[in-house]
């Protein structure tokens, strides 16, 4: 009878091999009993129809068999879940405003409904993309995440050495301290990555000669354009570390190591871009002379400039690395 | 809290109440082999009713945790899966009809107490 087996299957389909023969056979065998011990007058379609209808919905009881729901993302990070996903889209809706506000001004001839066209578009891909990334970070969590097995496990052998220690404010972290960043980066690198695939001409210096205005690239933009997907995997990291210090909520051991990780990963990745010479448009220093005339030396100006960017952007990284340790590391050590 | 609501929240309070003692009204059936739907119908005709989409994969679950054995008969026309208490599942359901007794006189007097 093809409704049973459909029943049966529908019940089995997502168990692995062994235990679905083993399922199968035994709900095959206790289907038949029940629809044999039917003694009414309908026909055998009907009886089988009636003992499907009272087994219920197969869904249902495959959860009773594996005796625990699934979830995609479960009820342990719900509601993390979604302040994340609210915060990161809200924030990429933000720096997509804000990018294309500053393309229009690069636009000749504005056409108001094609920057509409173009901003619902950008807003809505924009938007499934933030969704899409979150949701997929949160599924590789629920699914290894073993710690909340475990304590779920541990939690009957407790005794008062497992009590946690009273949290120090100088290993705390608020709130609002990740979630301003996450916004602050967001927004930042939307505007920068939307500048760099709708416009990447606009990072220039301009002047007004004469009633003209003369554009001088910072960049060089074939360059600038082979590095897009470097700044969107810094964006990402970037992101993931405010998610994960927004889960501990404080620098404990574990989180203070993915945070220099991270750090160090990015801080690689944007040091290995700046001192990359390539990338400088190499017309750009003799451009300004001509413009600013006079003795100066902008030449060497510009390289000092350069070389300030790539040391402050050290000692700033540097810096976040070592207050993390202290908090982290030593900080944590020192309390317990 | 109008009537509908009522019902409702009256018929999930009373499902729950119900669940708690379903494992007990099974290990008391299996102190003789029982298969699926034999067990379906002993249980309702001494008026325990469960649903077979239930029953059944807590047989299966009460099988991994050891508390039930059980055997393929294969010998009858259709072959069947016997299920009966395990060593361990005797002291288990033995050990749970000495709390059920007590519970039952605690709560008697608990309920008796407020009328």
């Amino acid at each position: 009878m093809e409704l049973i087996d459909r029943y049966i299957y529908a019940v089995t389909k997502s168990f692995p091999k062994k235990q679905k023969f083993e399922i199968e056979k035994e709900l095959k065998a206790n289907i038949e009993d029940m629809i044999e011990q039917n003694k009414s007058n309908d026909n055998y379609e009907e009886k089988v129809e009636k003992v499907l209808l009272e087994l219920g919905d197969p869904e249902i009881v495959a959860d009773n068999y594996r005796g625990s729901k699934r979830f995609l993302i479960g009820p342990v990070y719900y509601e993390f879940y979604l302040m994340v996903l609210k915060i990161v889209i809200a924030a990429v809706v933000g720096g997509i405003s804000i990018a294309l506000f500053i393309k229009s001004f690069f636009t000749a001839n504005i056409d108001i409904a094609n920057i509409g066209l173009e901003y619902l578009t950008s807003i809505f891909s924009g938007a499934m993309q933030a969704f899409a990334w979150t949701t997929i970070v949160f599924i590789i969590i629920e699914r290894n995440d073993n710690k909340v097995k475990d304590e779920l496990q541990e939690k009957g052998n407790w005794d008062l050495s497992k009590l946690p220690i009273l949290p120090n404010k100088k290993t705390q972290i608020p709130v609002s301290e990740p979630i301003a960043a996450i916004i602050f980066t967001t927004i930042f690198f939307s505007v920068f990555i939307g500048i760099l695939y709708s416009a990447p001409q606009a990072f220039a210096v301009y002047f007004e000669k004469a009633g003209e205005m003369i554009r001088i690239p910072i960049f060089d933009l074939v360059v600038l354009k082979g590095y897009r997907s470097w700044f969107i995997a810094i964006f990402f990291l970037s992101i993931l570390k405010e998610i994960i210090s927004l889960y501990y909520r404080k620098w404990n051991l574990k989180n203070s190591l993915f945070s220099i990780l991270i750090i160090t990963i990015t801080t690689i990745l944007t040091l290995i871009i700046l001192t990359d010479n390539s990338l400088w448009n190499k017309d750009f220093p003799a451009e300004i002379l001509k413009q600013i005339q006079g003795g100066f030396d902008f030449p060497g100006f510009w390289l000092n400039i350069r070389n300030w960017i790539v040391a402050i952007f050290v000692i700033v990284n540097v810096g976040g690395i070592l207050s993390i340790i202290y908090k982290g590391i030593y900080l944590n050590k020192k309390l317990k | 809290m109008n009537e509908e609501n009522i019902q409702i929240v009256y018929n999930n309070l009373l499902q729950e109440l119900r669940r708690g003692n379903i494992i007990l009204s099974v290990l008391s059936q299996l102190l003789e082999p029982q298969y699926g739907y034999s067990l379906v119908v002993l249980l309702e005709e001494k008026g325990i009713s469960i649903e077979p989409g239930t029953l059944y994969p807590l047989l299966r679950r009460l099988e991994k945790q050891d508390i039930l054995e059980s055997n393929w008969d294969t010998d009858s026309s259709k072959p069947r899966k016997y299920y009966s208490l395990s060593i361990a599942g005797k002291q288990i359901y033995k050990n749970l009809c000495t709390e059920w007794f007590k519970m039952v006189v605690s709560m008697e007097n608990i309920i008796k107490d407020k009328e």
